[in-house]
């Protein structure tokens, strides 16, 4: 089961069966499902890292570690409700990231990833940057409407309402035209990624 | 946390600008975990607050607010006092500073601490045999195929990073690839010194060594003076050195210094 992000998937969750599923592959030692996991939350984890941490290097590093303790976890079947994956793999991303801020000092990493799954990291966090590069391009080619919307919300941080008040619409037609933009926003960005 | 409640608190926002406390901002982070529509937001939010100045509605607005102006001018301003503090502080130290590699010199051979001849004398081998990485810049500008190359690749990311065991395990598979890759072998050899493993330096420096490729070819001599020097192997240390010295290349001064330091210590 393919799990990557699809912006325009028709659920935006990772439902808990699928989480499970994956979870007990990872359990199974099935190597594809251990690159799934990689794709899947990297850039999860390279967020939040970059927001409590704010250094690329360690953030790097950090990536790994998470990714090194959740599969060894998962290898040894310690997690206990494979339904609640997605929390369990944030909850480790704090606790290794906290435990950074605590130390604050770089260690060399004892374990690392596997080549393959390493690779998997390289080029998630490639595709990050390259992301951000095809972003303009992909604001230009919206609607006027809906970049307008974007950048209220994401870039101004205003909220729903205050936007609502400004062009008098609804607050909840404010978040569904946004949701709809995002959504177009994030495959424009993915489309031009791979061309 | 839900999807919602992240739309009306302009949560994505404060999550970025480290405005949420701990309890939301592990809220946020368990939902966006497992919700690729909030996820898909926080990514783009954190792509556009990265680069302010490159999305015209958000510069103009930005500079529109009369509040804001003046924070805009403050990394400018900033700018100034530190450009003149470092060009006036620069001009009066330079009468008075001794270059680095001077200072440390005469801490190492004049220590009032160590007092034992050959205590002394490992010591100072151990200072010359301390190795700067060799700098490295991606030749190619092309994605490769080729299964070695980017092998090769991504262990120089790893090298760039100064993730120096990351890198070696990845030039070990690719020197397996390509046993005579001299490039292979010589970053091989070069992270082998910097992770303290002079016998395998030696060798993968040894491998280096080619006619065809002089530039590496006198930088490996170079390296391999380090590695026999970490091995305290002087005299091999002193050849290494003079074949260095015979290339006439980008380390010819390093060399020569090299072996001067080395002349004085036997």
């Amino acid at each position: 089961m393919d799990m990557r992000d699809r912006g325009s998937a028709s659920s935006p969750e990772v439902q808990s069966d699928q989480q499970k599923d994956l979870a007990v592959r990872v359990a199974g030692g099935d190597a594809v499902a251990e690159t799934e996991l990689v794709q899947l939350f990297t850039p999860r984890i390279f967020v939040m890292g970059m927001v409590r941490v704010r250094d690329r290097e360690t953030v790097r590093d950090l990536v790994q570690e998470v990714l090194i303790a959740v599969i060894c976890a998962l290898r040894k079947q310690q997690l206990q409700d494979p339904e609640k994956l997605a929390a369990f793999v944030a909850g480790t991303a704090r606790n290794v990231i906290n435990g950074y801020l605590r130390k604050m000092t770089r260690r060399p990493r004892e374990e690392a990833l596997p080549w393959d799954l390493e690779q998997e990291v390289f080029d998630s966090e490639k595709n990050e940057t390259e992301q951000g590069k095809v972003l303009e391009l992909a604001l230009r080619a919206l609607d006027e409407d809906d970049r307008q919307l974007i950048t209220m919300i994401l870039a101004e941080g205003l909220k729903p309402r205050q936007i609502a008040a400004r062009l008098g619409l609804s607050s909840e037609v404010v978040r569904t035209r946004k949701l709809r933009a995002v959504r177009k926003l994030a495959d424009l960005v993915r489309q031009m990624s791979r061309n | 946390m839900n999807c919602r409640e992240i739309d009306e608190k302009a949560v994505i926002d404060r999550y970025l600008d480290a405005r949420l406390d701990e309890t939301e901002r592990q809220d946020f982070e368990d939902h966006y975990f497992g919700c690729t529509d909030c996820f898909e937001q926080l990514r783009i939010a954190r792509m556009l607050q990265a680069k302010p100045e490159r999305h015209q509605t958000g510069f103009r607005t930005f500079l529109s607010a009369p509040s804001r102006r003046l924070v805009a001018l403050l990394p400018a301003a900033a700018l100034v006092v530190a450009f003149l503090f470092v060009t006036l502080y620069g001009n009066w130290r330079s009468s008075r500073t001794v270059p680095i590699h001077q200072v440390t010199d005469n801490v190492v051979r004049r220590s009032p601490v160590d007092t034992n001849p050959g205590a002394e004398r490992e010591t100072l081998i151990s200072q010359l045999a301390r190795v700067d990485p060799p700098p490295y810049v991606p030749a190619r500008l092309r994605e490769t195929d080729d299964q070695a190359r980017a092998q090769f690749d991504r262990a120089m990311y790893h090298y760039r990073r100064g993730d120096y065991v990351a890198a070696t395990q990845g030039l070990e598979i690719a020197a397996r690839l390509t046993p005579a890759a001299v490039d292979v072998n010589f970053y091989l050899g070069a992270c082998y010194l910097l992770t303290n493993q002079p016998e395998k330096a030696v060798d993968a420096l040894h491998k280096a060594i080619s006619p065809n490729a002089s530039d590496f070819a006198e930088q490996a001599h170079y390296y391999l003076a380090k590695a026999y020097l970490q091995e305290h192997n002087l005299a091999s240390a002193r050849t290494e050195l003079e074949l260095t010295l015979k290339l006439h290349g980008a380390r010819e001064g390093e060399a020569r210094k090299l072996r001067q330091e080395l002349d004085e210590l036997q």
